[in-house]
Formats: structure tokens, sequence, C-alpha cells
């Protein structure tokens, strides 16, 4: 496992800020502005400030057409100087709950699981004072690597476990939670050394297992948030800096070594892929190598959600034959599924009768994609199925509806 | 460019490796059948299989599908069955019917592999055992035989024919054979249906592969040996009568084949227990009161029939009781 090195300046950083078919929300914005790395660039309403990743100069707005995220309005900033705006660092006494909500909010940290703001999370899960649920409900800090490729989680823990653990502690006192911990697959020498540096009681060891499904013993309400989100609420309440930047592995086939990169939002997948010297003609893919998704657009940006980027080889993608009826689906999905007979009925067009089967139930964790003898898209077919509601007419309806 | 989907990372194992798993776990049988009668049934096994093969390929033609699918084994597979259930001294034109009826009638007309309903060998048998039962049930006495002549037929009356193990135990003789024999499938019977040391190592070779289920071969054979040790057939002891049962007809074969093949038993693993559970008390009560022989293909017939409603009924019934469970759980926690 490698250590977080950082990304070399890149030659531009394109930040979003809002989409290509809205007025530009940083219009008040002089052009060559020089802004400072965290700086606040526009505060959409009821949304987290969008700020400057990098210390540079902000050359105006570009349209950025992306066949992953359509089309954005993004910022286009020159890295320029080492400038850093900070936040106003409270003594931890004094952090209250809301207090650690606005500075979650204000420091724009988002939560790598899911690419969503930490601050709306915080704010949904957040129980009222003296709530006899706070007993059976327990905050996870998600430091699971669920893919081969990965170990951004583990970096972070390596590095900074005592900030990500104060970030932690943090998020539990804004939810008004008494238990949390970090949950985590590291190795066993790793775990040692970890259990030593933040208290053993605060690490617990998740099965080597995929999906992890279980993240505490006994019968508690599980909330989870990622590892990288704690380290980051941790830096902006001890050390006022804002979240400006996402810790990446960049693994696979068509680079040299495994890495794990601290890289600023908002840079593409070419300065990224080039500073890990990768092969050309490799095929990016965004997220780990379950569920990730392919895309072959390297000015594709990175933002808050990304933890893993793999380079990988073209290869000839297999001509998915039909199901023999192995049952390797059915065995393996955590769910408790039965994903041909989904399948099936959907191919079948029995929708009246999908439904028996709960495929809305599948979280698309791809298992059963990966064990097909056969080669098929099981995941995708039974995610697809999942959104069908009745029969194919009420299906049509809908559609009309939109 | 075509974007390949999730995962990006795939298993190796693939359609083709189990079914040539099957083919080169089979390689002992032929080899078995050549040390007992020559080379005549390893031509039978060749004849049964190339006349699959043929059939596919002709049904991919007509059916415009690509000649490449000849290639996932499973015809290969299906006339390997059908020549392994053969009798050694058989016409060469009995398992090329039994296999393109298998081929033409049961399979292709449902979309071909993946999609058929019977098990095209179990279907290839039944037939032949309803049109040829003389041809199908004259066996060679083992004893007697060296070679077989390649040129032989059932009517010239070439070599001793002796009653099979499972017809002797349906007309309630005593089989005069020892423990030992019916272990290395030294008695008259199938090409390839006797051996049981040699299918038993088949069966824990494909378990250890993951080629077959556990769930449907362990109840199978538990209750198959259960229903053999309460009702002897024979007066020997239990023991014996047990064996004898297990090794006589197609019983073992049935368990070790028929029984999983993927496309036409329950996926289910508690789907699979009763599938492999009711085929047992089929094929032991067909074993006594049917053809002999041929009851276990009668009964792997009509549990394909059943397996879809298995496979539903097992899964509706596993999470009824799971949500049970956890109501029973969230009772008791907040009462």
């Amino acid at each position: 496992m490698r250590g977080i090195e950082e990304l070399p300046v890149p030659a531009a950083v394109r930040m979003p800020v809002g989409r290509a078919d809205k007025p530009s929300p940083i219009a008040s914005l002089p052009e060559e502005a020089p802004l400072a790395a965290g700086q606040v660039l526009c505060t959409p309403e009821g949304d987290v400030p969008v700020v400057s990743p990098i210390s540079g100069i902000l050359e105006g707005t570009v349209v950025m057409q992306n066949s992953l995220y359509g089309s954005l309005l993004c910022a286009d900033i020159q890295p320029e100087g080492e400038r850093t705006d900070l936040l106003p660092v409270i003594p931890e006494d004094e952090l209250t709950a809301s207090v650690i909500l606005d500075i979650a909010r204000e420091a724009a940290v988002y939560d790598e699981l899911d690419g969503s703001p930490l601050w709306q999370k915080l704010q949904r899960w957040q129980l009222p004072e003296n709530d006899p649920a706070a007993k059976t409900c327990i905050l996870v800090a998600d430091a699971t690597e669920n893919d081969v490729y990965g170990s951004s989680a583990w970096a972070v823990l390596m590095e900074q476990p005592r900030l990500a653990l104060f970030g932690l502690q943090m998020a539990a006192r804004a939810l008004r939670f008494s238990r949390y911990h970090i949950a985590t697959m590291l190795p066993k020498r790793r775990r040692r050394t970890l259990k030593r540096a933040i208290g053993r009681e605060n690490v617990y060891t998740v099965g080597d297992e995929y999906p992890v499904t279980v993240y505490a013993d006994g019968d508690t309400e599980v909330y989870r948030i990622g590892i990288q989100a704690c380290l980051a609420l941790g830096r902006a309440l001890k050390q006022g800096l804002r979240h400006t930047a996402a810790i990446v592995t960049v693994a696979g086939d068509g680079v040299p070594a495994a890495r794990n990169m601290r890289v600023p939002f908002g840079t593409d997948l070419r300065a990224l892929l080039s500073a890990c010297q990768a092969e050309s003609h490799v095929l990016p893919i965004l997220g780990d190598a379950m569920t990730g998704v392919a895309c072959d657009d390297l000015q594709t940006p990175i933002l808050p959600g990304v933890t893993t980027v793999l380079a990988m080889k073209p290869r000839p993608i297999r001509v998915p034959k039909p199901c023999i009826g192995c049952g390797r689906c059915a065995a393996v999905c955590h769910a408790g599924l039965l994903p041909y007979e989904i399948v099936r009925r959907a191919e079948n067009m029995h929708y009246e009768r999908l439904q028996h089967l709960s495929p809305g139930d599948c979280d698309g964790c791809a298992v059963c994609s990966y064990v097909c003898p056969a080669g098929r898209d099981v995941a995708a077919e039974v995610l697809k199925a999942g959104e069908t509601k009745g029969t194919m007419f009420l299906n049509w309806g809908e559609d009309d509806n939109e | 460019m075509n974007k390949p989907l999730a995962p990006h990372i795939r298993t190796e194992a693939r359609t083709g490796h189990m079914m040539l798993d099957i083919l080169l776990a089979a390689l002992p049988l032929g080899v078995f059948s050549y040390v007992n009668y020559g080379l005549r049934p390893v031509i039978l096994l060749l004849i049964s299989m190339g006349t699959a093969i043929l059939c596919e390929a002709l049904c991919c033609l007509v059916g415009h599908r690509p000649l490449r699918t000849v290639m996932d084994g499973s015809a290969a597979v299906t006339g390997l069955l059908i020549g392994l259930l053969m009798s050694p001294m058989v016409d060469y034109w009995v398992p090329m019917l039994g296999a393109a009826f298998a081929i033409i009638v049961v399979k292709a007309p449902f979309g071909g592999f993946g999609r058929n309903v019977f098990n095209p060998a179990a279907a290839g048998i039944a037939v032949l055992t309803f049109c040829f039962p003389r041809r199908m049930f004259s066996y060679p006495a083992i004893s007697t035989v060296s070679t077989l002549p390649l040129s032989m037929t059932v009517e010239a009356g070439e070599a001793v024919v002796e009653q099979s193990l499972a017809a002797q135990l349906r007309a309630g003789a005593t089989p005069s054979l020892s423990k030992l024999q019916l272990l290395l499938g030294d008695f008259a019977g199938p090409i390839g249906a006797t051996a049981a040391l040699i299918l038993g190592a088949f069966i824990v070779y494909l378990l250890f592969r993951r080629s077959v289920s556990p769930w449907t071969v362990i109840p199978y054979f538990v209750t198959c040996a259960v229903i053999a040790w309460l009702f002897p057939l024979t007066g020997m002891g239990r023991l014996y009568s047990a064996m004898a049962q297990l090794c006589a007809g197609y019983v073992l074969f049935t368990g070790v084949f028929f029984l999983n093949d993927p496309v036409t038993t329950p996926r289910f693993w508690l789907g699979r227990l009763f599938y492999g559970f009711f085929t047992a008390i089929l094929v032991m009560l067909l074993q006594r009161i049917g053809r002999a022989e041929a009851g276990s293909c009668f009964a792997i017939l009509i549990m394909n029939a059943l397996s879809p409603i298995i496979d539903r009924w097992s899964w509706h019934v596993w999470h009824w009781l799971m949500r049970l469970r956890h109501f029973r759980k969230e009772v008791k926690a907040h009462g």
C-alpha cells in the first residue's frame, strides 16, 4: 500500500460552478481575479459554497460538455501562488452540534461515499437532544475498500488517523450520537498499528467480503460517512482548511504502479493519468472495478465522490451467452434476490409478476455479473427491472408524463 | 467505441469450462468401458457425441444462430450422456437416434442451451426406452467377453446376454456379486453407469470445481441411501441391499449427471434441496414399480417439469420465514 502523494500542479483546474443553461453564479468575480485555495467562488442557495480548489488566477468561465456529467459551467483557474483562505478555528470545547454543522457547510466538506455534501447528511440524521435513540445509533467512518484496486481509505487511515478520528468524533457530536467507530478491513499488522494510534475501541474490523454489509455488532442502526469526509471535517475544525481535494487511488494494468494521489477537485483525468505515467489508449474507469463507470472523455474533472480511477487496457467485450441457470448469481446475492428469475421475467415482459421478486432491493454491487459464467450483465438487467413498475403499459404512461 | 459495463473484472469461469469439466471427467468412464468391452463402446460414445454435435450445428443453421454456439460443449455432453447409458452391444444407430431426438426435439425448439425445459439426454433415453426396450436393456455378461465384435447386433446373439442388476433386484433374485464387484462395476450394465467408484470420484471432482451444487447432490444420495436401507430388496443384509440398489440401473448416474444439469434444476439453494430430495424418492419408487433401468430418466423428466415451481416456491417460503424472523425480532426489541 502506497502513501499519499501530492499531484504536480496541473496546467488548469476547471471547477464546476453550475449548469450551463443557467446564468453564471460567479459573474460578480472580476476576470483574472487572484484566488486563494479554499476561497469561496459562489454559494448556491441551500447548498454548500463552491470553493476554489487551488491558489490561482480566475480566467473566466467555460462551458464543458461531458459524457458523464452533462453540460457544466466551470470556473477556469490557472495555478499561481500559494495563497490559502482559512476558516476561523474554534476551540474544541466550544464546538456544539450547530457550530459543527455550520463549519461542515462552510468548509464545503463532501462525503466521498456518494459525493453529497456532508452537512446535508448530518442535518438529516441529527437527533434531538437527549433522544434515547442515541444509544442504539452508531456513526461509522467507512474505511473499507470494496475493491481489489482501491487503497485510498487505507492511505488516509495510515497517514492521518488521529485527525480522521477527530473529524468522526465531531460528526458524532453534531448528530448527538454517543457511539462511533472506524470500520476497516486493513491487513492485520497495519490494523494493530492503527489500534495503537487511535485506540482499540475506535476500530471495527469488517469481514473480508464483497460487498461489506455488517459495519457494527449487535442490533444497532448504522449511519455511514466516508473516512475522507471525516478527515476533511477534522482539518476544517482543527486547521481551518476547506475541502478542496480528493484522495484518489490510480491503479489498473495501464499504469506502472498503483498510487494514492491528493487531487484538487476540478483536475481533469488527463492530468491525473499523465502524472501517474499511464499508457496511452487506456480506458479510464471512474470508481472501483465492480461498479465504476467507463469514461473515455479525458477532460472529465475529478469531483467529490471519486476515490478510485482505474486505467485499464482495452480488452474485448465478451459476447453474453444465454443463462444456463447455474444459480451462482442467486448464491452470491447479499440482498437474497433471484437475479436469474428477475432477468427472465423482465425479458419475457412479465412485469406484473416482477415486483414479487423485489428487484428494487438490488443495490447494484454487481457481484452477480462478476460470477456469471455466461458473461451476462446481470446487475444492469436487474437494476433496469427494478425501475419497472406494474405492467409495461404503466411504464409507458410514466414516460408520457415526463 | 463500445464502453464496457461494470463490473470491469470478471470471473474466469465460463459456461464452456463447465461443460469441458464434465467431458474431461467422463474420460475414465470411456477407459473403463474400453477395458471391459473393447473398442465398441468407445465408438458408440463417439457416434453419439458426433451426432449430437452435428444436430446442434444443423439447428444453429436452421435457427440462424451463430455456429460457434456448438463450441459451448453442451451438445457434446448430451451426446456423451446418451452414449454412456447405452448397452455396449446396442446397434450404432440407436444412440444416433437418441442424440438426434434430444437435440432436435427436446433442446433446439425451446431456444437451445440454457432455455430447454427438459434434460435432453434424459428425454432421449426415455424415448429409446419406449421404442427399443430389448436393445436398450440387453447387456453382455462381463465375465464372458473380453472384446465385443465391432459389427454385432442384439438379434444375432453374438454375446451372452445377462440380466442386469436392476432387473435382478426387481425380480426379487439375489445377485451373485460381492461388495467389491458392486463398487468396481464388475457386472453387466450400461457403458458408463456401473462404475460406482469412478462416478463417486467424478462427483467429488465436480463438487471441488464447483460445477455442481452440494445442495442437490447430498440430499439426493442421502435420501436414496436411506430408502434403500429402510426397504431392502434382497435378503443379503441391509448394507448389501442398499449398495446393490444404489449401484443398480441409473441411480448413481442420475445423481452424478442428470441431477446436476444447471439448466433444468432449480437455482435457489432451498429449491435444489427439495429437488434432490423428491427426485431421490421418485427414482427409488420407480426402481421398484416401473421399468427398472430407465425409471430414473422418467423421474428426472417429471422433476424437470416441476423444477420452476419448486424454485419459485422455495424462494417465497424462505423469504416468508426470514420476514417472520425479522418481525419476531422487532416485536422482541420494541415490545
